[in-house]
């Protein structure tokens, strides 16, 4: 750095001087005595040679502090990242011995300096550095020292070019100060995270809404298709949330959003079964960067079946006898009792409301009366449509059946 | 032989080191007297960046001045100023100069065994000059006769060196 800036100056302020001395000697040291000798030989008229005449002068050599700052050139730390280190080479390109004072480390936007290190130690602060440095032995000429800059790396900086600044000066001669830069550049990576993952639900049949969480964990700005993909009995109707636009939402790098996927159950699962619901984010500036998100979901339902069986009367008891159910095939007879059981049975794992069975019956049957299982049944008869309804007050409990029985006579 | 240690900087007002038995009279006068003139100081001191010591430091071009005066009473001839190149200072090209115009200038580039005008060498096959900066001696030589009481003078420029770094550049432009 400091190097090329010394050689245009130098060949433009001291044009007649400049070209001189491009032999890689070394520096004319502090304290070195230039002696110039000059003489001078002469001889009369008659050629007498006269003794040789010398003259000398002596000039000492003062110190000329050069300070060289080197940088460590292009870093690639990942966006965000902490506790990064920069390595700058401070060297003594003087002529004598010196020490080192930072004066500066600027960082450009986007990196934040979290503290130094020289010889291994940490520091917090510039005046803490400078005070190791000093406490150090002198630098001679031609040496140097390493100091570490730590920084960090703020989210959102994939792709940039950022500038670390330090500047150092001469201890020995404050007007002498040379800089370098670190130029940080994180590279850009692409990444997503949806979540939940695996979410175990259960849900009814119905109409559902689930939210989903989807972060850009890139190191800039992205844009990220999502699709849905659901289980059996599964119907996607919407996916919506903040930005959303097209199946596509755009995030900044470390920005989150919320996903509301609306969907629907049908019945074909059965109470137990299960299904799900995928959403997957994949990222527009690498499409084989993606992540899903799932719920694992549960059906859970009540589910009544329904059964109609057929038995003779018991006289003596004036009720159905269980024991003696009309088979098919069997014959009754014209002005015979018989009674009609109508059960129901909740096969599922939630208890059922609003259980209502209904039975037309046979137009060679008259209806007569009705007899629960137990309270809580409501039987009516509707003559004029010859149809028998059975409303269950209360739930059906999950395993649980309830009946009642019709009481008819054979046309 | 007048050997005196000189602190440039301490006559930076004139920046010229005048021979200190030039204070002594005629009678003790040296026919022979160098003085010596740090140019890169002045010019600093011009621009009002006067240096805090008396040092010279690397990268300073210094001007020296030899002054023969012939202190007989006759006529002398086959004046010859010589001057070596002290250790840790490189000639400055096209710098040497003489108050005589027959005064002839020759280099040494060899340690002060060959002189010439314009020293050459060989590199790589091919006959090349030498770099100025490499001059080890540089001489004038007067053809003519010097008068009594006359003076001739030579005068030269030469680099602290600076080693491979470029001299550093001047303060304050």
């Amino acid at each position: 750095m400091k190097m090329l800036r010394r050689a245009l100056l130098a060949v433009l302020a001291l044009a007649p001087f400049a070209l001189a001395n491009p032999a890689a000697a070394q520096m004319t040291p502090e304290g070195t005595k230039i002696s110039n000798v000059a003489t001078v030989d002469y001889e009369d008229e008659n050629g007498t040679e006269y003794p040789t005449v010398a003259d000398t002068v002596e000039v000492t050599v003062g110190y000329l502090a050069v300070v060289d700052v080197t940088g460590p050139g292009t870093l690639t730390p990942n966006s965000p990242t902490t506790g990064n280190t920069a390595s700058f080479t401070l060297e003594n390109k003087g002529n004598g011995k010196d020490f080192f004072n930072v004066t500066g480390v600027v960082p450009g936007t986007g990196v934040s300096i979290t503290g130094y290190t020289f010889e291994g130690n940490p520091y917090a602060t510039l005046a803490l550095l400078n005070a190791a440095v000093l406490a150090d032995d002198s630098t001679a000429a031609g040496g140097s020292i390493t100091v570490g800059v730590v920084y960090s790396v703020e989210e959102g900086q994939g792709g940039e070019s950022i500038a670390i600044t330090l500047t150092a000066r001469s201890h020995r001669d404050a007007a002498e100060t040379d800089d370098d830069v670190a130029t940080i550049q994180p590279p850009d990576q692409d990444g997503v995270e949806v979540t939940p993952d695996n979410q175990a639900i259960t849900r009814f049949p119905g109409t559902h809404t689930e939210t989903f969480t989807v972060t850009n964990e890139g190191s800039d700005s992205d844009t990220f298709t999502l699709g849905t993909s659901p289980g059996p009995g599964i119907t996607v109707v919407s996916v919506t949330g903040t930005g959303i636009s097209g199946g596509s939402v755009p995030l900044d790098a470390g920005e989150s959003v919320t996903v509301s996927v609306e969907y629907t159950i049908d019945f074909t699962i059965a109470a137990g079964g299960t299904t799900g619901i995928v959403l997957t984010a994949t990222s527009a500036d690498d499409t084989n960067v993606d992540d899903t998100g799932d719920y694992d979901i549960t059906i859970t339902r009540p589910s009544v079946a329904m059964s109609k069986g057929a038995y003779k009367h018991d006289a003596v008891n004036d009720a159905a006898d269980e024991t003696d159910p009309i088979t098919t095939g069997e014959e009754v007879l014209p002005g015979e009792v018989i009674w009609y059981k109508l059960s129901v049975t909740n096969n599922g794992d939630q208890e059922a409301d609003g259980v209502v069975v209904t039975d037309v019956l046979p137009g060679q049957v008259t209806y007569v009366s009705n007899a629960a299982d137990a309270p809580g049944w409501t039987v009516l008869y509707n003559a004029g449509t010859g149809t028998v309804t059975g409303t269950l007050t209360g739930s059906l409990a999950d395993g649980a059946s309830r009946y009642f029985w019709i009481k008819v006579t054979v046309k | 032989m007048n050997i005196r240690s000189i602190l440039l900087g301490a006559v930076l007002a004139c920046c010229v080191v005048e021979p200190a038995a030039a204070q002594g009279g005629q009678a003790s006068r040296s026919p022979l007297a160098v003085t010596v003139e740090n140019r890169t100081a002045r010019a600093e001191a011009d621009r009002g960046q006067a240096r805090s010591d008396e040092h010279a430091r690397p990268g300073d071009v210094l001007h020296y001045r030899l002054s023969f005066r012939n202190p007989g009473t006759a006529s002398v001839r086959g004046v010859k100023l010589a001057n070596p190149l002290a250790a840790g200072m490189r000639f400055v090209g096209g710098s040497a100069t003489s108050s005589r115009s027959d005064a002839r200038l020759e280099f040494s580039a060899d340690g002060g065994r060959t002189f010439s005008a314009r020293p050459m060498e060989e590199v790589a096959g091919e006959r090349r000059p030498v770099p100025a900066e490499r001059y080890t001696h540089v001489r004038w030589t007067i053809d003519g006769s010097v008068a009594p009481g006359a003076t001739v003078t030579a005068e030269f420029d030469a680099r602290v060196d600076a080693g491979s770094a470029p001299p550093p550049a001047p303060r304050g432009t």
